[in-house]
């Protein structure tokens, strides 16, 4: 239980930081009184919601990497990476053009993704199946430009922003929902926390310790598919987070593999701590936060190809 | 194809009439290029030029004649050299390189001249290469059937992180905004400001690269064999890469850092030319440059009375274009394992 | 004769296109360690996968004292067999504990946090292991040798009655081969626990030291099964590997020892 404390102070401390910096700094006592009062603008309607929806997106994201990267038993093999995220965005579009509802396409569209990707690289192993999932994710991403570009100019404008993944039009709403979705996640993680907990240690032990493969595979993309798509929806398709959060949580508190809930957690820090970023950095213009994120988490990526490569000399 | 069929080597008659075929179909597009554009103009008018139309789609067809070209024949080289059909200066992270180092010269010195982003941008295609073969170079045993798919997925890692910076870059600043926001997704010169410098640069490369096919044919059978044959191998692959880096620095200060260009067309050119390599060099320029060429007149077309920029209707074909090229890349390799 | 450990009847069973076993039937006896010998792409690993459930047979049945192991629940498998691959994956940040803990999976419930029987299981397996000082280890700073234990001690966690190994010894030098082996036997032979260990080995000399019966496979057939001293003999080399060899036993343990005369 150890590291998923440490990594809630953590988060603590990020969102408090979150919410007194910004163009303004606030004093922490501010801070405190501004979030029991619902006239404070500044907490209210321009910081909670955001770090709010920061910190929901993040631990979903971060525990679909996770659960991703433990079933492939692939560093590689996040939703953010190998095109899931591009299929929900694409899903996304869609809905909105044919008026269906939008978290249902972006789940069709992330489950299509996966599916493609996984028909695409069977058996091929595991960079195969990332880049495979690369190509999937840019195809995805393409047919979204294309659709895009016969939208109406408004929508357009609305959903470039969408599309760079922005927190700058968060609500309180859409945070309480995904975080609902966290929550029922959690639950479902800990209800199969017997099975989970053997991941990464490959089909054949894992049976051995009887876990029944098929069901277990079903709920991990199933959670994967349904996280991924709430967490795009709210904040848009953001890359690298899924990626990242659950090694640097395995190296930041010492949890063991899958550290699904150090994941989660980290996920949250990291998204939260991006997204505090892009305000500090530009306040005047909107940087976005998945612009950061993607700071982050591409060095990383040269990083973790850099010791491999190490590895294997 | 007959030549693809039956294994031979392409007879030079039919290696002469692919090539007229893919010169017209060049001319052909560079006819529609000039003839559609984002407004819908008769062809009196046009011709009549009185909105001074004809030149600024003059000016534009050539620039992505150029660096259609430019891209084919950078991916083609970077392919022969590293033995990968993944290898795509897009992919690999050198034209995103190349962007930043660009977008950083611009951001402290607003003003300057077409040779000194090429320059730039060279250095910053020659620094993304070099990272790239520190990630990814001399490791011939983690791919599939001797393909080191190690090389895409640390090029993409390079080229997402050069792309975020520059952006970012870009974001930052208003009169940046207005200035590069266009040029990062990959768009097509309108006017002339900077650009003469790097296109006769890539027109001065372009011939240049066909008479390093040879050696980078030799080097194909190996260090070894190629001194043997009199070629010393270093020096073939610093003429590569001073050729590819100098190409990709070029297109990019012209147009930005478009990707997937460099991988499909050098798949088509080579399977045309059916093993040789200086062959499809030849293919793949007329090949490189009616692609951009096309791209350009479609994105100006589609979304009338707005423009959709090359590089993005170029990279609707990347993602297809990679899935295609990884299934041809490692079927073979799955009929080894079985 | 006692009821079988393992009765095999009619297994048939594919990898891919290729069929490994067509109505194969076998028994192996209720003793201590049964090693499982053969040449390379016998079927080997095949029938250990079937007698843990890993693989499922197009037909036939495998029953572990009558029971039999296709219609079990997966847990209830788990609970009875517990089964180690050739090379089970290296792990990063993963310690020898938490490793030996995932043992326990086919015990735990939802919900609740590993019980006091949990932990109990866990340090048992690390005594008999002798990892209680390495516990805390990371998995890859480990010796071949001492990883290989960390895995059998995580199948001890499972308190499972058989434990099926398949080819344990394989990356090992030879010390650590024989501290292997002698760990399993001590497994067999603690007091008060009727444990059963079910081995591939490539090994004859290992074999025929240290297990109780030896099953002979070649290409999808049973040769022979019995103990050591009856079942290794020049026809039944002869038969296993197509080598003509003299089999002696040796002057310190009178076991039969493989003398190739080619």
């Amino acid at each position: 239980m150890k590291p998923v404390i440490k990594l809630s102070l953590a988060l603590g401390c990020l969102v408090f930081l979150a919410l007194s910096g910004g163009r303004d700094w606030l004093v922490p006592a501010d801070v405190w009184h501004g979030l029991w009062s619902t006239e404070n603008f500044v907490i209210h309607v321009l910081r909670l919601p955001r770090t709010a929806l920061a910190v929901a997106a993040g631990l979903a994201l971060g525990l679909a990497g996770a659960l991703m990267q433990g079933l492939t038993r692939n560093p590689l093999a996040t939703p953010d990476v190998i095109g899931l995220v591009q299929g929900a965005s694409l899903g996304h579009i869609m809905a909105l053009g044919l008026g269906a509802s939008v978290f249902l396409g972006e789940t069709v569209g992330a489950a299509f993704a996966l599916f493609a990707v996984i028909a695409l690289a069977r058996e091929q192993g595991p960079i195969a199946f990332v880049l495979y999932g690369i190509g999937v994710g840019a195809t995805a991403s393409a047919a979204t430009t294309v659709i895009l570009l016969r939208a109406p100019d408004a929508t357009i404008t609305q959903m470039m922003l969408w599309l760079s993944g922005s927190l700058a039009r968060a609500d309180l709403a859409t945070a309480g929902a995904l975080f609902g979705g966290v929550v029922c996640a959690g639950l479902i993680v800990l209800w199969r926390a017997r099975e989970l907990r053997t991941l990464w240690l490959g089909d054949d032990v894992m049976i051995g310790l009887g876990v029944h493969l098929p069901l277990l595979r079903f709920t991990v993309l199933g959670l994967v598919t349904l996280l991924t798509a709430g967490a795009t929806l709210a904040v848009g398709p953001i890359g690298f987070l899924a990626f990242t959060a659950a090694p640097l949580a395995r190296a930041v508190s010492g949890a063991e593999p899958p550290a699904l809930f150090p994941a989660a957690l980290m996920g949250a820090c990291l998204l939260t701590a991006a997204d505090l970023a892009a305000r500090l950095i530009a306040p005047l213009v909107t940087l976005p936060t998945g612009l950061i994120m993607t700071l982050i988490g591409a060095p990383y990526l040269i990083f973790f190809l850099w010791s491999e490569k190490r590895k294997t000399a | 194809m007959p030549a693809k069929t039956n294994g031979n080597v392409m007879s030079r008659a039919s290696f002469a009439f692919n090539l007229v075929l893919l010169c017209l179909g060049l001319c052909f597009c560079t006819a529609l290029s000039l003839r559609f554009g984002a407004a819908p103009v008769t062809l009196e008018a046009l011709l009549n030029d009185t909105l001074g139309l004809l030149e600024s789609r003059m000016f534009r067809t050539v620039c992505a004649i150029c660096v259609g070209a430019a891209l084919a024949i950078s991916g083609l080289m970077l392919q022969a050299l590293t033995g990968n059909p993944l290898a795509d200066p897009g992919i690999t992270g050198i034209n995103a390189g190349a962007a930043l180092a660009a977008i950083v010269l611009a951001y402290f010195a607003p003003f300057s001249s077409g040779m000194a982003i090429l320059l730039a941008a060279s250095l910053g295609a020659g620094f993304a290469g070099y990272l790239l073969w520190h990630l990814a170079g001399a490791d011939p045993v983690s791919g599939a059937g001797g393909i080191a798919l190690r090389l895409p997925l640390a090029g993409l890692a390079i080229e997402t992180l050069c792309l975020a910076l520059a952006t970012a870059l870009i974001l930052t600043d208003a009169e940046m905004q207005a200035r590069y926001l266009r040029w990062i997704s990959g768009a097509i010169p309108v006017v002339a400001r900077t650009e003469i410098a790097p296109l006769a640069v890539i027109s001065v490369l372009l011939v240049a690269g066909y008479f390093t096919c040879e050696r980078l044919e030799l080097l194909s059978l190996g260090a070894e064999q190629s001194a043997s044959l009199g070629r010393n191998p270093n020096r073939t692959i610093a003429l590569v890469l001073a050729c590819v880096t100098m190409l990709s620095g070029a297109s990019v200060a012209i147009a930005g850092p478009l990707a997937f260009l460099g991988l499909l067309v050098p798949f088509v050119a080579r399977g045309l030319a059916a093993g040789s390599l200086r062959r499809a060099y030849l293919f793949a320029l007329p090949l490189g440059a009616s692609a951009l060429v096309l791209a350009d007149t479609i994105g100006r077309v589609i979304a009338r009375p707005g423009e959709v920029h090359a590089g993005i209707i170029a990279s609707l074909l990347g993602g297809p274009a990679l899935i295609m090229v990884l299934r041809r890349v490692l079927r073979p390799a799955r009929w080894h394992a079985a | 004769m006692k009821q079988p450990l393992f009765d095999i009847q009619d297994l048939t069973v594919s990898l891919g296109a290729q069929r490994i076993y067509s109505q194969f039937s076998a028994r192996l006896p209720d003793v201590g360690i049964t090693g499982i010998i053969g040449p390379n792409g016998c079927g080997k690993s095949t029938l250990l996968r079937c007698l843990g459930g890993l693989a499922t047979p197009e037909n036939g049945s495998v029953r572990l004292r009558g029971v039999n192991i296709g219609q079990l629940s997966p847990i209830a498998r788990a609970r009875q067999i517990a089964f180690l691959p050739q090379e089970p994956p290296v792990l990063a940040d993963m310690t020898v504990e938490g490793v030996v803990a995932k043992g326990r999976t086919p015990w735990r419930k939802a919900f609740l946090p590993s019980s006091r029987a949990d932990r109990d299981a866990v340090n048992q397996a690390l005594e008999t292991t002798q990892l209680i000082e390495l516990r805390l280890r990371r998995l890859t700073a480990l010796s071949g040798g001492q990883r290989q234990r960390a895995w059998i001690a995580m199948a001890l966690a499972q308190q499972t009655e058989v434990i099926l190994l398949d080819e344990p010894t394989s990356y090992l030098d030879l010390p650590h081969q024989i501290r292997l082996m002698q760990l399993l036997r001590h497994l067999v032979d603690q007091q008060g626990q009727a444990r059963r260990v079910v081995v591939v080995l490539h090994d004859l000399t290992i074999a025929a030291r240290f297990c109780d019966t030896l099953v002979g496979l070649s290409d999808g057939k049973l040769v022979c099964a019995g103990p050591p001293s009856e079942v290794l003999t020049p026809k039944t080399v002869m038969q296993l590997y197509g080598l003509r060899a003299q089999v002696h036993p040796d002057p310190v343990f009178a076991r039969p020892v493989v003398y190739p005369e080619e």
